[in-house]
């Protein structure tokens, strides 16, 4: 049999390795294996969970039905797969098998090897170091070089975040995920410290402002009824300061420095505030690196 | 009248500085996302749902609401002025609308679909105003036979309007349903498919799979594709379409907007499918049926109107049922749990203020977008030149803040990471996500009724065949179903989407 339709295949696959992993992990293994594994590797396989009956359903009833549905619906679709008259090749997307081997295995490892809490910070480092490349290698086994440096980007974000402080990480998440966007010229990384200098200055500046914010002064608005929030005042001043930028970036040809790259960060750095802001001015994460403190 | 005073109670809700406030926001960020090819509605609010934690609910409803009924406002000028709908609402814009730019009448269609989105918002909002009352009044009589049925209606309906293959759809709803059940059963306490990560046990965010399958995957789908696009920003002079221009149309927004209200009330319906069927519609009655594709000013009238009434009836179902009828709707769903709203037929009853305050602030809305942007066209026109090379990172920021904030734990991005792979395969594999989000959603809901009402039947399953309305919505379930499989409407089906 040849395969007609590799998306339809793939998504069969998919769906019948769902539907069954569903299903498999609602029954579990049946008892004979859970003393067998017991005795022969003393390891304590999980039962699964209670099915009960069709009056008084247990945890297992609904998902072993929907597993079961959906490993059939999978079939069909990985059926049609064979027979279907329209026709896509079998790769339908990149995909690097041996990428996902090694993220797999770096992956257990990292598991495995976890310092305790109070280990030195060497190891720390040196462990999520592994830990992050297990991820960057599952992620690139997938799509193309934006799908990965994209998610990577995201993914640096969640973990830097608390060690270097929101300022940080939302300048690391900028300049990582706009790599597969840009096309990076020598000049581009020669300007980088510039970028970062804005960048810092803008951040600095946004922070400045919301500490003004907060003050008193603003308070005269409450006082006379008229709620001003200060996402509004945050936001009119961050589009002046990247308006203004861009202008006089543009005006005056500084080097190098395109009114695009410009907007970029404080663009960035404007929504990032209002996104703060939003949250109520008490931001439950850390803005400055923790390790200053 | 009882209906005065409710929408008294609405408006004096609507119409204080804050919510006025956030109304303004979510149109003007609603129409800023619609301008903007690449990112939609769904995406846009599932960014939001963090930021409206801190919100009180009527608030963040109100906003969200903006949202997508802003997003069909600037939708309509991408498509205009760019032959790209900035939303997929606006696919058929494009077709006359475009022609018309072309032809130096861009001022006038944008116009027209401006004015016409301005009536159709006026009239679904007295609809919802009108039948939301009396609809949920039956649905306090369902009990959890008839939940169910109406659950599996609403399901099977949106698989049917989903784009492409019915069995995929169907087998990702099932898949959205069996994501939904990961983390503690209510009943027994047992933590289903954790696999003893203890953030698991929770559930899987909602947020996350709504942020990773339309946000991420979007943005990374966006980049592999290559920008091109020709704007016709210079012929923008003279909005306002001439009176014979309103005689050509007034007929054409008055079926958009009726057809639009009735199919944004269907589960499964809502903007998309209500400006398909008014183009449909209007190239069968009009006179001058050859002239469309060509700059018929009628062909963008009566979409615009119809993609408008769509969205905002599609509150109905939410509102009364606590059914969400697409994924905007069920990301509306998310935002009335986070708040601890209880989502269905009790809300108008018990929290009159937040459902009159939604109701009357559509009106607004629909006042200020008209009025803010017919003049402020040129700015949304500056925006569609910024490359989304340089808008994408900003919108990731947004995104991972959001999704940070939720439990302030690096598990959330992580999470929501791997959903932007899945929603990646999913995209390659051309299985349709918005029923997987339906389903997620659904998923303990559906398992809650189906296990009530098997109780109360004691365990027999015709129960769901006895009771008069679960009976009726399984038929119209059944027969929606069979009604695409039939051969002659599949090929239809098929073709429909294929234009699209």
């Amino acid at each position: 049999m040849k395969i007609a339709n590799g998306k339809d295949f793939w998504a069969g696959v998919m769906f019948i390795s769902f539907g069954l992993g569903f299903l498999l992990l609602a029954i579990g293994p049946h008892r004979f294996l859970v003393e067998l594994a017991a005795k022969l590797f003393d390891y304590k396989l999980e039962y699964g969970y209670a099915m009960g009956n069709a009056v008084r359903m247990g945890p297992a009833y609904f998902p072993t039905v929907l597993g079961g549905i959906l490993a059939v619906l999978g079939a069909a679709v990985l059926v049609r797969g064979f027979v279907s008259k329209i026709s896509n090749p079998l790769a339908v997307f990149p995909f690097r098998v041996w990428l996902v081997a090694g993220g797999l295995i770096l992956g257990v490892i990292a598991f495995y090897t976890q310092p305790p809490r109070d280990a030195a910070i060497f190891a720390q480092i040196a462990h999520a170091l592994l830990a992050g490349v297990a991820i960057l290698l599952l992620f690139a086994a997938f799509g193309e070089r934006s799908l990965w440096v994209v998610l990577f980007a995201v993914v640096l974000f969640g973990y830097v975040l608390k060690p270097l402080g929101l300022v940080m990480a939302v300048f690391i998440l900028t300049i990582v995920s706009a790599l597969p966007g840009f096309v990076w010229t020598r000049k581009d990384f020669q300007m980088l410290p510039a970028y970062a200098a804005v960048g810092v200055l803008l951040t600095c500046l946004t922070l400045l402002v919301s500490s003004w914010i907060q003050h008193p002064v603003l308070a005269v608005f409450g006082a006379v009824g008229v709620n001003i929030p200060p996402v509004l005042v945050l936001l009119l001043v961050e589009i002046a300061l990247g308006g203004a930028l861009a202008f006089f970036a543009g005006r005056y040809k500084w080097p190098q420095i395109t009114a695009g790259h410009v907007t970029v960060l404080s663009f960035a750095l404007a929504v990032f505030s209002v996104a703060s802001f939003v949250h109520g001015l008490g931001l439950p994460m850390n803005v400055w690196p923790s390790l200053w403190e | 009248m009882e209906l005065f005073h409710n929408l008294a109670i609405g408006f004096e809700v609507a119409l204080s500085i804050q919510n006025i406030f956030y109304c303004l926001m979510g149109c003007l960020l609603g129409t800023l996302i619609g301008v903007l090819p690449g990112i939609g509605p769904v995406a846009t609010i599932a960014m939001l749902l963090p930021v409206t934690f801190t919100l009180n609910p009527t608030s963040a409803l109100i906003m969200l609401a903006g949202i997508y009924y802003g997003a069909q406002y600037g939708g309509s000028t991408t498509a205009i002025l760019v032959n790209i709908p900035g939303e997929s609402s606006s696919v058929v814009t494009c077709l006359d609308g475009y022609q018309m730019a072309r032809q130096g009448r861009a001022g006038p269609a944008l116009g027209i679909a401006a004015i016409g989105s301005f009536f159709a918002g006026c009239v679904a909002t007295v609809i919802i105003a009108l039948f939301a009352p009396p609809l949920a009044e039956v649905a306090l009589k369902f009990g959890p036979a008839e939940y169910f049925s109406l659950m599996v209606l609403g399901l099977i309906a949106a698989t049917v309007l989903a784009h492409g293959s019915l069995i995929k759809a169907i087998a990702m709803v099932i898949l959205g349903l069996l994501l939904g059940l990961v983390g503690t059963d209510v009943n027994s306490g047992v933590a289903r498919y954790s696999f003893g990560v203890s953030e698991l046990s929770d559930g899987i965010g909602f947020v996350s799979v709504a942020m990773g399958v339309f946000g991420f995957a979007e943005i990374i789908a966006n980049l592999e594709r290559k920008e091109d696009r020709e704007i016709f920003t210079k012929k923008v002079s003279n909005l306002l379409p001439s009176l014979q221009d309103f005689k050509d149309t007034w007929g054409s927004i008055l079926r958009g907007t009726a057809l639009g209200s009735f199919l944004g009330i269907l589960p499964g319906g809502g903007a998309l499918l209500a400006s398909f069927a008014a183009y449909t519609l209007e190239k069968k009655v009009s006179k001058n049926s050859a002239n469309f594709g060509k700059g018929a000013i009628q062909g963008v009238a009566a979409p615009e109107s119809a993609n408008n009434a769509g969205a905002q009836t599609s509150f109905i179902p939410l509102l009364t049922l606590g059914i969400p009828s697409n994924p905007v709707m069920a990301l509306m769903i998310g935002a009335m749990m986070i708040q601890g709203i209880a989502p269905g037929p009790q809300v108008m009853t018990e929290r009159p203020q937040l459902f009159w305050g939604m109701i009357a602030s559509m009106w607004v809305g629909n006042l200020m977008l008209v009025v803010l942007n017919l003049p402020l066209i040129g700015m949304w026109i500056k925006l569609l030149m910024v490359p989304y090379r340089i808008l994408y990172p900003a919108i990731l920021v947004f995104c991972c803040i959001g999704v940070y904030s939720i439990s302030n734990s690096p598990f959330d991005v992580m999470q929501t990471a791997a959903f932007g792979v899945v929603g990646y395969i999913f995209v390659k594999l051309e299985c349709e996500p918005a029923p997987l989000i339906l389903g997620f959603i659904l998923g303990p809901l559906m398992e809650e009724n189906l296990r009530r009402a098997m109780l109360l039947s004691r365990g027999d399953p015709l129960v769901f065949f006895q009771r008069p309305i679960s009976l009726t919505m399984l038929l119209i379930a059944g027969l929606l179903l069979a009604v695409v499989v039939a051969p002659t409407v599949r090929k239809k089906r098929e073709e429909a989407f294929v234009e699209a």
